[in-house]
């Protein structure tokens, strides 16, 4: 069987992950397993099912463990929490004291 | 008191008599013995010292009253101290103390009024060699298992496939190391974001919990890790603190407790959500194998593959069910069944023609044949000659129709002949039939 998985694979949301994916992957499976489908409703599915598939093992390939480290004024217990906050742990912690004055 | 007693001496208005016999004001102070010990008893409840004591001792005099509570002594050299254990504490004690055990007492020194003595209440018993650090980990133990802390209820499911995975470590060392080489190897889908921290020492505790509010606060980490290699009771010891342990109990995500080796149990191992006997093996706790999740992708596939070309059979096979009804009601098969139809009309017109005209013919034969019996030629060959008027042509078909002198003409099958009748007779029998 040979598919176009274009159109398919685009809709698939980009930040999905694995557990995402396998879930919507099975919810697919199941619905070809036990709904009465018509011709294009069966296709349809299979195609994002290997669309789904695809983008999984993808995932699994490509991983690559990221590291990082806590920024030295959240550990220090200043209450930032913010996005900002976590690049400044870039520069030197004593900045960020500066910076607070 | 003493300036007063100075007083009266100097002075002399009273004098010792005035003195003993009590009087008012400026007298010594004499009080009844119920005051006199309700004040021992409150300088002994007041003492912070005495009010919450550990005591080393050999037991003695152990005896249990009727009632269910447990009285002995404390010996030492020189010294003896009065014990009661009552029923109450007495039903949880781990161990029971017999005469000659040599053992540690925690409680507060009181008085009891009604005897007039001081002795120990006793709220826990340890036989001696235990440790004070061992006794102070038993006592929070049992202090946060009270509370709730340890309750299995409370414990939180981990999630299956972590994004982001919080560790509250030491930054240098093993551990952390061995926790990334691990992940790496099983599962690089996640992120691992470091909290440094001391492990050990009395810094350490207040740091493990800044970190682990640290983690919350930025807020990505679904799950945090809090590890620690190996190592003594008292290295291990910042694990064992109060404040660690709230922290632990108050995180907003599960926890993972892998701290020492897999016989060190410590206070945050128990208030975890989960507990690893060590740091390398809470990275297999918390997360799949890659090759398990590629497994289950195929499986997925597989059965995906599957459904498919079932669903396709299934839909193939109603097209043939259709097809074939369709087939017989179809108009090819109505056409065919009408010209077989026409064909036997057809053969059946045919036929009954035929006998009709095989029919016909026949009567047309028998009349032919009847038409030339009847012909006045084939009469004429028999012999007979047809008589006819010369002039008018008429026959002349009776005797009566003629007379004697009359002309006629005789036609025979060979030629005419022209005559004159001589006689004629009528058979009148014939003309009377007529």
């Amino acid at each position: 069987m040979t598919t176009r998985t274009g159109s398919a694979a685009e809709t698939l949301p980009p930040e999905a992950s694995y557990e995402e994916l396998t879930a919507m992957l099975t919810a697919i499976v199941e619905r070809m397993e036990e709904s009465d489908l018509t011709l294009d409703e069966a296709l349809e599915a299979y195609e994002r099912g290997v669309a789904l598939v695809q983008r999984c093992n993808e995932l699994l390939d490509n991983a690559e463990l990221r590291i990082s480290e806590l920024s030295a004024g959240l550990l220090r217990g200043e209450a930032s929490g913010s996005a900002e906050f976590r690049r400044a742990s870039l520069f030197d912690p004593d900045d960020e004291l500066e910076d607070e004055e | 008191m003493a300036g007063s007693i100075r007083a009266r001496r100097a002075g002399g208005t009273f004098g010792r008599r005035g003195a003993a016999a009590g009087g008012s004001g400026l007298g010594p102070r004499i009080l009844d013995v119920a005051t006199v010990t309700a004040y021992i008893k409150q300088l002994f409840d007041a003492d912070p010292i005495l009010s919450d004591i550990w005591i080393r001792g050999e037991v003695s005099n152990f005896t249990r009253s009727s009632a269910g509570h447990l009285y002995f002594s404390l010996k030492a050299e020189g010294a003896e101290l009065p014990c009661v254990l009552f029923k109450g504490s007495a039903l949880r004690l781990t161990f029971f103390p017999g005469n000659g055990d040599a053992v540690l007492a925690h409680g507060n020194m009181s008085i009891y009024e009604a005897r007039g003595r001081y002795q120990l209440y006793v709220d826990e018993l340890q036989p001696e060699g235990t440790g004070l650090l061992q006794l102070q980990f038993q006592a929070l133990r049992a202090k946060l298992e009270r509370e709730g802390f340890f309750d299995e209820a409370r414990k939180r499911p981990l999630p299956a496939y972590p994004r982001v995975i919080g560790v509250v470590t030491s930054a240098t060392g093993a551990v952390w190391h061995d926790i990334q080489s691990v992940l790496r190897r099983r599962y690089p889908l996640c992120e691992l974001i470091l909290a440094p921290t001391l492990v050990q020492g009395d810094e350490a505790p207040a740091m493990i919990v800044r970190a682990l509010e640290a983690l919350q606060l930025d807020g990505r980490a679904e799950l945090i890790v809090v590890a620690r290699g190996g190592g003594s009771m008292e290295d291990l010891w910042c694990f064992n603190d109060e404040q660690v342990a709230r922290a632990v109990f108050a995180c907003r995500v599960p926890v993972v407790s892998a701290i020492g080796h897999e016989t060190d149990y410590t206070i945050c191992d128990y208030v975890a959500d989960v507990r690893a006997p060590t740091p390398s093996a809470a990275a297999e706790v918390i997360a799949p194998h890659v090759r398990e999740m590629a497994i289950e992708v195929a499986g997925l596939y597989e059965r995906l593959e599957g459904a498919a070309r079932e669903r396709l059979r299934l839909l193939s096979d109603d097209t043939a069910s259709w097809g074939n009804r369709l087939q017989r009601h179809s108009p090819q098969s109505q056409i065919r069944q009408e010209r077989l139809r026409l064909d036997g009309t057809t053969d059946r017109m045919a036929r009954l023609l035929e006998s009709r005209l095989a029919t016909e013919r026949r009567s047309l034969i028998a009349a032919d044949r009847q038409l030339r019996l009847l012909h006045p030629a084939a009469i004429m060959e028999r012999g007979f000659a047809m008589v006819t008027d010369p002039q008018t042509g008429r026959r002349l078909g009776a005797a009566a129709a003629l007379s004697p002198e009359q002309a006629v003409d005789l036609t025979f099958h060979d030629g005419h002949v022209g005559a004159v009748i001589k006689s004629v007779a009528i058979d009148r029998r014939r003309q009377n039939e007529e």
